[in-house]
């Protein structure tokens, strides 16, 4: 413990020297010795011991530069001190002293020089405080400063600035001068508005972003901002307000990413699912109108099957019963008892329900023919005239029955070259067509030639037909007179149509309700590709 | 006696053929080509025909509208009605309609029988 104590003028030692000897010695976190004018020490107290390890009988009379480095020693460092304490009165810093044991330690100390009441300069105390724990912590927090600055400096893919309090920039890394690409220089102490579109400047964004980081804490968005070079790209924004210690808001820290690329290839995905969304109704819509086209197809078939049927029906009835009634003749022996106009009466009508069985059998396996592509004309020379002629003649007795007389009027010759059987075919259709809707009217065929066509026009005096049936009357199955009550397949014109067309030439119809129709075929004379 | 027939079709071939294979059998048959036609002989007709071959499908009167008129009519109310027609719901037609029905294409003895039943 400390022997000597600072002598009072007298050199007695009173009960407050006392005192004050035991109220240093006990000071364990300070170091506190003093030391006479040349800087022998005098003193040791409890603290000293604990911090610089001698005991106070190995230190006393010792100068106490032993606790000093050597390059403090080199420079006397020691006593500059003393002197500098002595000439202001006081002297305090901070540094490395070396303990008992050779470790150093960071030391805070106070070097005051001791006067007499008279003024007579008697030593110094020296106060020393171990300050090695805050140095380090110190020194941690400095390098952990250094390191985070660096890696702040050098984030390259995030743009990370500061911003004051009013949004001027006051910090730059490498990533904003990549992502952004001002430099630092040009860039610190400008108002960060200069990175936003002009829109979103006089919309008030900027004001509004450090508005909301300031109240919340944080603002985040994605939006287009503006480069340097006034290409704009799709930023992640990050806005956070920075705190001093007591909370008071100091600046912003803002963190930006270039996310365009992603943002590209975000809106590409959603465009595409766009498409490929409107693809999926696209198809959907035309498979609904396929299905919904081939539901009436089904339709169709079906009733044209039970129109088939009936229509094959009607004349099986004369002659199934032509020919039970012969068999039963037959039977009872009475077949002499049959006139003969009874007999011929037997052998027309079984003739002509063959002939319309044929008929409709025929049509029935043209339309598949016409179907299926398998329509092929067999040119021929051919007179219009004769086959007119021939066919007026065929149809003598159909003609007859029905009531309408036929007049042909052929003003000249007309020779061309067509698939005969399939323009009997037109004709007979044209012409069993007037006789079964012209009422028992006239009706009159004209045959002309125009140019290199032939133009051959049956026309009636029947019941006509409708505006709204007029375009339908040429399709397959359709008959403009479908709901009143005439039979037939409704396939004459259609197939008429297809042969005509196959031929290179029209077929068209006018006709006023009430008046009658006036169906006119136009076909050219040679076949196309032979002209 | 046997009462007469009555023939309602637009078939000619079919007029001609039942007219023929019934007068054998020795009925007086009247034919015509529309449910029009038809109305007009039965007026002329001293005798009602004990039996009405009826088409459904005709011009100018089909076969229903002349049912129609059939039973608005007092003297023609009692005239039976057999339907003749390929129609394959002919049968389930005719019972709704409360008529005879004979299916196109008839066997001569199935004609017969219905024509018996009503005219002999």
């Amino acid at each position: 413990m400390a022997d000597i104590p600072p002598t009072t003028s007298s050199g007695t030692h009173d009960v407050n020297d006392v005192k004050f000897k035991l109220l240093v010695d006990s000071v364990k976190d300070y170091a506190i010795f003093f030391m006479n004018s040349n800087g022998i020490i005098q003193s040791w107290n409890t603290g000293a011991e604990r911090i610089q390890g001698y005991k106070s009988s190995e230190i006393i009379g010792k100068h106490f530069s032993q606790f000093y480095t050597a390059p403090d020693l080199e420079k006397k460092h020691p006593e500059y001190e003393l002197k500098t304490a002595l000439e202001f009165g006081r002297y305090e810093e901070e540094g490395w002293r070396i303990r008992k044991d050779g470790t150093t330690f960071w030391a805070n100390t106070v070097l005051n020089p001791l006067f007499d009441l008279n003024g007579h300069h008697l030593g110094f105390s020296k106060v020393t405080r171990d300050l090695t724990e805050r140095k380090k912590t110190e020194e941690r927090l400095r390098e952990s400063e250094r390191r985070a600055r660096l890696m702040f400096e050098g984030v390259k893919d995030y743009a990370m600035i500061m911003l004051d309090i009013n949004g001027c920039v006051t910090s730059w890394n490498e990533g904003a001068r990549r992502i952004k690409g001002y430099e630092a220089s040009e860039i610190i102490g400008k108002y960060y508005s200069i990175f936003f579109t002009e829109q979103d400047i006089q919309m008030g964004k900027c004001e509004y972003e450090l508005k909301e980081a300031m109240e919340t804490g944080r603002y985040e968005e994605e939006s287009w901002l503006l480069r340097k070079d006034g290409t704009r790209f799709w930023a992640s924004v990050l806005i956070t307000a920075i705190r001093e210690k007591h909370g008071k808001i100091v600046g912003f820290s803002k963190v930006t990413r270039d996310i365009t690329d992603r943002k590209r290839a975000e809106d590409l995905l959603k465009m595409s699912y766009t498409n490929l969304e409107k693809r999926v109704e696209e198809r959907t819509l035309a498979l609904r109108k396929a299905n919904e086209q081939l539901r009436i197809a089904v339709q169709t078939r079906d009733e044209f099957l039970s129109i088939a049927s009936h229509e094959l029906r009607t004349p099986m009835t004369p002659l199934k019963l032509q020919i039970q009634s012969l068999i039963s003749h037959i039977h009872k022996k009475t077949l002499g008892g049959l006139t003969e106009d009874r007999l011929k009466r037997m052998a027309d009508t079984t003739e002509r329900s063959l002939t319309r069985l044929t008929s409709l059998v025929d049509n029935l396996l043209d339309v598949s023919r016409i179907n299926s592509g398998k329509l092929t004309l067999n040119y021929e020379d051919c007179s219009l005239n004769e086959l007119l002629n021939e066919i007026l003649e065929r149809f003598k007795s159909e003609i007859s029955i029905s009531g309408s007389s036929v007049q042909f009027l052929e003003t000249q010759r007309v020779i061309g070259v067509f698939d005969q059987l399939r323009i009997d075919q037109v004709l007979v259709n044209l012409l069993t067509n007037s006789l079964k809707y012209g009422n028992k009217k006239p009706v009159e065929i004209t045959l002309t030639q125009q140019e290199n066509f032939a133009v051959i026009s049956f026309k009636d005096k029947g019941k006509g037909i409708d505006a709204e049936s007029l375009p339908l009357i040429f399709e397959k199955f359709e008959r403009a007179n479908a709901q009143a009550d005439i039979s037939g397949l409704g396939l004459g014109l259609y197939i008429t149509r297809q042969i005509i067309d196959a031929h290179h030439g029209t077929i068209t119809v006018s006709s006023d309700v009430g008046v009658g129709s006036v169906f006119t075929v136009k076909l050219p004379l040679v076949p196309k590709g032979q002209a | 006696m046997k009462k007469s027939v009555m023939i309602m079709d637009d078939d000619v071939d079919i007029r001609l053929t039942l007219a023929d294979i019934l007068e054998d059998e020795g009925y007086s048959v009247t034919s015509a080509s529309d449910g029009l036609e038809g109305l007009q002989a039965i007026n002329n007709m001293t005798q009602a025909p004990g039996l009405i071959i009826l088409d459904l499908m005709m011009p100018n009167m089909n076969g229903h509208e002349f049912l129609k008129v059939r039973t608005e009519n007092e003297k023609l109310a009692n005239i039976p009605v057999a339907y003749f027609s390929a129609d394959t719901e002919i049968h389930s037609k005719s019972q709704e309609a409360g008529v005879e029905s004979i299916r196109k294409p008839v066997n001569f003895g199935e004609l017969l029988s219905v024509v018996r039943k009503h005219c002999d």
